[in-house]
């Protein structure tokens, strides 16, 4: 009985995945019922032997990790400024809210205020600081990483924060921080000697978690993203959407491997969960 | 006074970027480098059922995320439920049910849009409330999970202990105490696919139409009023849902 | 001259005054044990003792010295928590150590300690063990040991054994008085217990809304009925005759 309710239970959750990435695997093959898609390995063989790919996941890796840093830290320090032990609902309401912007929005918003037209240009020409808008950093549309990892940040920061005044309730913060006081510490001191590493393999593997999700990241990147490089999903949608038919498969392909590098992760950071579940971390 | 100042300075901040959105919405004459429109234009909110199908697109989100939240939190309840007295193993379960959640959504509706043109939903809301389910019924499971704890299970003993049936056990025991998160787990699977639009984008095939399609193809057109009011329309309903189950969520945060 | 001496300290919380006038004394090498009923404020007051909360009023004199102005650190009363506050990572070397990172003691010196407090304190072989493989009474002892590895002047407890059950508590009191008896630290007790304070303390007071009274030697504060020794000494008499 407990095995065939736990198969149905993950069959249930894994049926359409298993069986999107057969698909996947598939036609990264070649296996598209196309006549002019050759089948093979040579569209494996294009994707790892194009430096648009490996440009492309570094991007997204680096973008993702970069916005996760910014967020993990403001979201520690934010949690600290407000902490106190004891529950405050006004501020809770105002976390929450600020969850509400999905990532379409949110790309929205950073068009508008991040742009060489935005709001944050116009307040900047009316100060008198730039003369114009080619003065003004071209974040939104251009190659550089700023406006996706600022609007990443700002997405995920909140959740961070509430995550951390979580956190640091249960893990007394308050008691600790006095007790180190007690012993002559001062607050940084009690970070560099023991605060930060209890934090820090607390928060690991969320982090884990999260770096995935922002690689995987697609409206954001689609809205104020540059031509190159693209990140992950906008690069695999234009293999897709292009002419080419032979594009196709190494859509597919690039999909196969981030499907791999996420569970990869994933498998990662279980045991990292597992691991510190024991150590009641 | 500092938790003080922090709430008043978020608030103010998210009153700002929503004022942002309120007034390139609503007005004209934004061209760089004003701060403050030409003139006001409150036309767009006669117009908003024929211009950008603002509201039959509205309706689509609607009937979707209705669907896609009622639907994964009753099967992820009817799941945990079937598998309540069987304890799988944790790291496994653990990966199994981070898996579809993570997996990006464009990736996945990439892998799905093939599934689904075979079985001739592409282009269909079936397709792409099926695809939604997929990462929003484990999202349910996991967030469901602190009802299935030790306690739960110890009070069902003892409700069987009493002689009580499994229908009285489900309506007096598990019901009250699943109440509370099963709220929570609707209103978050709904916000979910409320937000979604890399999977509508391809499951739908340009057929079905939802509020985050009709923001970004004003982008694309560069309608800034339409791409405002479609963003105005897509946090509202969030903001008010948590305004109406405010003691739920706050629930959740009562540690800050 | 007195260990310690508080002179008319006074806290308030709001409008609520929580603590008024207390006055107390503790000699050198000795304990006090601070009873009351819940709520009265003695956790504050001992706060207040090693600086962790500010008095409004009064003077707190250590070795004769005005400290209610000093910092935390460096009145080196340490105050040690209702539930031990360890650091769940750290194992009890460490942990132990912890309290020693802020002080410029060479190494070598912090390994002898380490070692002398792991013997006095009964946690020889438990070195390498995290917090959640110990029981209760051994971090009880951790956060002990952590404490006097630091050379504090006094350590203050807040309902130290309140959550060991009857067997380990007796045993806790019984080898920590004899270290602190041999070691001449001065303690002050914070308990509901009046049995827990006639085996651990040698000076009582009694804290309630009115204020801080403290006995004069332990016949006045078993003869006092506010402490509930006395009904309780009727209560076994009672018991044994029927």
């Amino acid at each position: 009985m407990k095995r065939r309710s736990h198969f149905f239970l993950y069959s249930i959750v894994l049926f359409p995945v298993v069986l999107a990435f057969y698909f996947a695997a598939r036609y990264s093959f070649g296996f598209l019922n196309i006549p002019s898609i050759q089948q093979g390995g040579q569209h494996w063989k294009a994707v790892l032997q194009d430096g648009s790919f490996w440009a492309s996941l570094g991007f997204s890796a680096g973008v993702a990790i970069a916005s996760v840093g910014m967020a993990v830290l403001l979201g520690a320090i934010f949690a600290f400024i407000s902490y106190r032990g004891r529950s405050n609902e006004k501020l809770a309401f105002v976390w929450y809210s600020a969850m509400i912007f999905p990532p379409v929005v949110a790309a929205w918003l950073g068009f508008q205020w991040l742009g060489q037209s935005g709001w944050i240009s116009r307040f900047l020409f009316q100060w008198g600081l730039i003369q114009g808008p080619a003065d003004f950093p071209a974040w939104v549309l251009g190659n550089s990483p700023w406006a996706l990892i600022l609007i990443h940040g700002c997405l995920i920061t909140p959740f961070f924060t509430l995550y951390f005044f979580d956190l640091y309730r249960s893990l007394q913060l308050n008691e600790l921080l006095q007790m180190s006081q007690n012993f002559g510490m001062s607050v940084a001191q009690f970070f560099r000697y023991g605060g930060l590493q209890l934090l820090g393999r607390k928060t690991l593997p969320l982090m884990g978690l999260y770096t995935i999700l922002i690689m995987g990241s697609y409206e954001i990147p689609l809205i104020v993203g540059g031509v190159y490089p693209k990140m992950l999903s906008v690069y695999i949608v234009d293999k897709l959407q292009k002419f080419d038919l032979a594009n196709i498969p190494q859509a597919y392909v690039v999909t196969v491997i981030y499907f791999l590098v996420a569970a990869t992760i994933i498998l990662i950071v279980t045991r990292w969960v597992r691991q510190f579940k024991m150590q009641r971390l | 006074m500092r938790r003080y100042l922090t709430t008043v300075s978020l608030s103010l901040m998210l009153l700002t970027l929503f004022l942002g959105l309120c007034v390139s919405a609503l007005g004209l004459g934004l061209s760089y480098p004003s701060l403050w429109p030409r003139e006001w234009d409150f036309s767009f909110l006669s117009e908003i059922g024929s211009r950008g199908q603002l509201f039959s697109s509205f309706a689509s989100s609607l009937w979707i995320a209705c669907a896609v939240a009622i639907a994964s939190t009753t099967s992820a309840f009817a799941v945990r439920l079937i598998s309540f007295y069987s304890q799988p193993e944790q790291r496994l379960q653990l990966f199994i049910f981070y898996l579809p959640y993570l997996i990006a959504p464009v990736v996945l509706a990439v892998a799905l849009q093939i599934l689904f043109l075979r079985l001739g939903w592409a282009g269909t809301y079936t397709a792409i409330i099926m695809g939604q389910i997929c990462i929003t019924l484990p999202y349910a499971i996991i967030l469901q999970d602190g009802i299935w704890g030790q306690s739960l299970r110890s009070i069902v003993q003892m409700g069987l202990n009493f002689g009580l049936s499994s229908f009285q056990i489900l309506r007096c025991i598990i019901w009250p105490a699943a109440r509370g998160l099963l709220i929570l787990s609707t209103i978050q699977t709904f916000l979910i696919s409320w937000f979604d639009f890399a999977l509508v984008q391809f499951l739908g095939m340009g057929r079905v139409r939802t509020l985050t399609l009709s923001l970004y193809t004003a982008v694309l057109e560069s309608d800034l009023q339409q791409a405002s009011f479609a963003a105005i329309a897509i946090i509202l309903p969030g903001f008010l849902l948590m305004l109406l189950f405010y003691r739920i969520f706050i629930q959740k945060a009562t540690s800050i | 001259m007195n260990h310690l001496e508080v002179r008319g300290v006074g806290k308030t919380f709001g409008k609520e005054a929580v603590l008024k006038g207390i006055h107390f004394e503790l000699p050198f090498g000795k304990s006090l044990a601070i009873l009351g009923p819940s709520g009265v404020g003695k956790s504050t007051l001992l706060k207040i003792l090693c600086g962790m909360e500010e008095a409004d009023t009064g003077r707190i004199l250590l070795n004769g010295n005005p400290v209610e102005n000093w910092p935390i650190a460096k009145r080196k009363m340490i105050y040690l928590h209702q539930h031990p506050v360890l650091l769940p990572h750290l194992n009890v070397a460490q942990n132990i150590l912890f309290s020693l990172k802020a002080t410029e003691w060479p190494e070598a010196k912090k390994q002898d300690q380490l070692h002398y407090w792991l013997e006095q304190t009964g946690l020889k072989g438990h070195e390498s063990k995290l917090p959640n493989q110990l029981s209760g009474g051994q971090k009880q002892r951790v956060a002990l040991a952590r404490a006097m590895i630091f050379e504090p002047e006094i350590i203050l407890m807040d309902e130290p054994f309140h959550a060991l059950d009857h067997y380990l508590k007796e045993q806790l009191m019984e080898e920590l008085k004899a270290l602190f008896l041999r070691e001449k630290m001065s303690s002050i007790i914070v308990t509901h217990d009046p049995q827990e304070a006639l085996k651990w303390a040698d000076h009582f007071a009694w804290l309630s809304e009115e204020g801080l009274v403290q006995y004069k030697d332990q016949e006045a504060f078993i003869a006092d009925p506010k402490t509930g020794v006395h009904r309780q000494i009727n209560f076994w008499n009672q018991y044994q005759k029927s």
